[in-house]
């Protein structure tokens, strides 16, 4: 059994990864993706979303704003190899006791910690949320998310995605925990992106890498 | 009692309608199912609730506490469900993280049995009730207030346990002094449970498969759930129904962080 924990700042899409990972059992997906295998969705908790009134999400996509209180989570079974995992998604606004609470049990918990960003701010003030959290293991994983929010061309894309991939392993390293592995994700389903569904599989082929490698 | 008021939020009515036969069936069926022929039910309320805006929590409550007054009651403050409420928010995230770990049990337990290793198992079950929470240096200058129960009985959904008079908790809380409570987890979708005494266990439910509620939510269609309820798990369901479709009198805690982190500040 893997636990696995989405730690990150708020609004990096920790909620989203999770809920796509969802989706990707319950259609099937999951067997479509790179080192995909048929997986079974034991439990799914998402009750410590709380919905934010007057949120920007709620024109745009007739999606409601929402903020974690309490970490969401979910349990699926690794139908190969009869294996529960479990991936927890604690809330990112550490200056809320009760969702401190979560990072800091998630954060203890969790066998294997996967750092989520966003590349639709600066990296800077996304890695202070990891200066307030301690009892990381030695090496974790990062997910570097909202890819499809990077502006310009190939080439500049590449340029910022390799930019902000040494910020954080610069940092990680200073603090002498070793980033095993980067992942290049997208968390949510957006129209007018072409590359969509390599970074949305992206989500469940990290997931289940981690499961794999260190189940 | 003026200085109490600051980090403990009384319930406000956040939503008025409430149907009386839901609610007088519900309190009945929970107190027949912790009772037993040699003892009458403890006083207990039953709550379901979720959260409103980020520091809200809304709730609908099923009261059976001699002596407690409720939010609508004039010239008494409801100390006990404004405590109870506030509680239930940050006991329900320890509460489901210890409910997920029950896979993983299960699993140890499988796995040791088949290689015929019960001694282990017999020691791993041992420590299974006492929850591993992070250390107070964790919390810097502050007090982990969240070690403050003990798990007496569990299944996939349903956890009883105690909270323990000695902990720090008590020391803010004097009306806590050992408290029983049941947590139930449906649909992603929880229900509280506090008592003033052990009940008996033989109807809560525990390894038993609880109905599904399934029909139209129609407060008709939920009374006939209900009558029919066999065990506590089944009348929570009801509870998280009735919730979720407003037919019960709802309050709200505008902020239930004031308590936790009255308690954090040691």
């Amino acid at each position: 059994m893997v636990n696995i924990g989405l730690l990150g700042d708020i609004s990096v899409g920790k909620t989203s990864l999770l809920r796509l990972f969802v989706r990707y059992l319950n259609k099937g997906d999951i067997e479509n993706v790179e080192g995909g295998t048929k997986c079974t969705v034991m439990k799914t908790d998402f009750s410590g979303e709380a919905t934010v009134p007057g949120g920007k999400k709620e024109d745009a996509l007739n999606e409601k704003e929402t903020k974690t209180i309490h970490p969401n989570r979910i349990v699926f079974r690794d139908d190969k190899t009869n294996k529960a995992h479990t991936i927890f998604a604690p809330g990112g606004d550490v200056g809320r006791a009760v969702v401190k609470m979560g990072v800091i049990t998630i954060s203890r918990i969790a066998t294997q910690i996967v750092a989520v960003f966003s590349m639709d701010r600066p990296i800077e003030e996304q890695l202070k949320f990891f200066t307030d959290v301690r009892f990381f293991p030695k090496a974790i994983y990062v997910c570097i998310n909202k890819f499809d929010l990077v502006e310009g061309n190939k080439a500049d894309k590449e340029k910022k995605l390799e930019a902000v991939k040494k910020k954080i392993v610069d940092y990680f390293t200073k603090r002498k925990i070793e980033v095993k592995e980067t992942y290049i994700t997208c968390g949510e389903t957006v129209e007018g992106f072409a590359d969509i569904e390599t970074y949305n599989n992206a989500v469940a082929e990290m997931i289940l890498e981690i499961c794999t490698a260190t189940g | 009692m003026a200085k109490k008021q600051k980090w403990l939020i009384m319930p406000k009515v956040h939503s008025k309608f409430n149907d009386q036969k839901i609610q007088d069936l519900l309190i009945d069926k929970a107190s027949k199912f912790l009772s037993s022929p040699e003892r009458e039910a403890p006083s207990f309320i039953f709550l379901s609730g979720q959260f409103f805006d980020v520091k809200g929590f809304a709730y609908s409550a099923l009261r059976a506490w001699k002596g407690a007054a409720k939010p609508t009651d004039s010239g008494r403050r409801p100390l006990l469900e404004a405590t109870f409420a506030s509680l239930s928010v940050y006991l329900s995230s320890l509460l489901s993280l210890q409910s997920d770990f029950y896979f993983a049990y299960d699993e140890i337990k499988d796995i040791l049995a088949e290689k015929n290793r019960e001694d282990l198992w017999a020691i791993v079950e041992e420590k299974l009730p006492f929850i591993s929470l992070p250390p107070r240096e964790m919390y810097g200058s502050q007090v982990s207030p969240i070690s403050p129960y003990f798990v007496i009985n569990q299944d996939e959904d349903l956890i009883l346990g105690e909270i323990y008079p000695s902990v720090y908790l008590t020391e803010i809380i004097k009306s806590i002094k050992s408290r029983f409570f049941v947590f139930f987890q449906h649909q992603g979708y929880s229900s509280f449970g506090f008592f003033n005494s052990l009940p008996g266990l033989k109807n809560f439910g525990f390894e038993q498969q609880a109905r599904e509620f399934s029909s139209d939510p129609t407060p008709e269609n939920l009374l006939k759930y209900a009558k029919n309820a066999k065990n506590l798990k089944e009348v929570m369901i009801a509870l998280i129904h009735a919730h979720n479709n407003a037919f019960l009198e709802q309050f709200l805690i505008d902020d239930y962080e004031l308590l936790l982190n009255k308690l954090l500040e040691g």
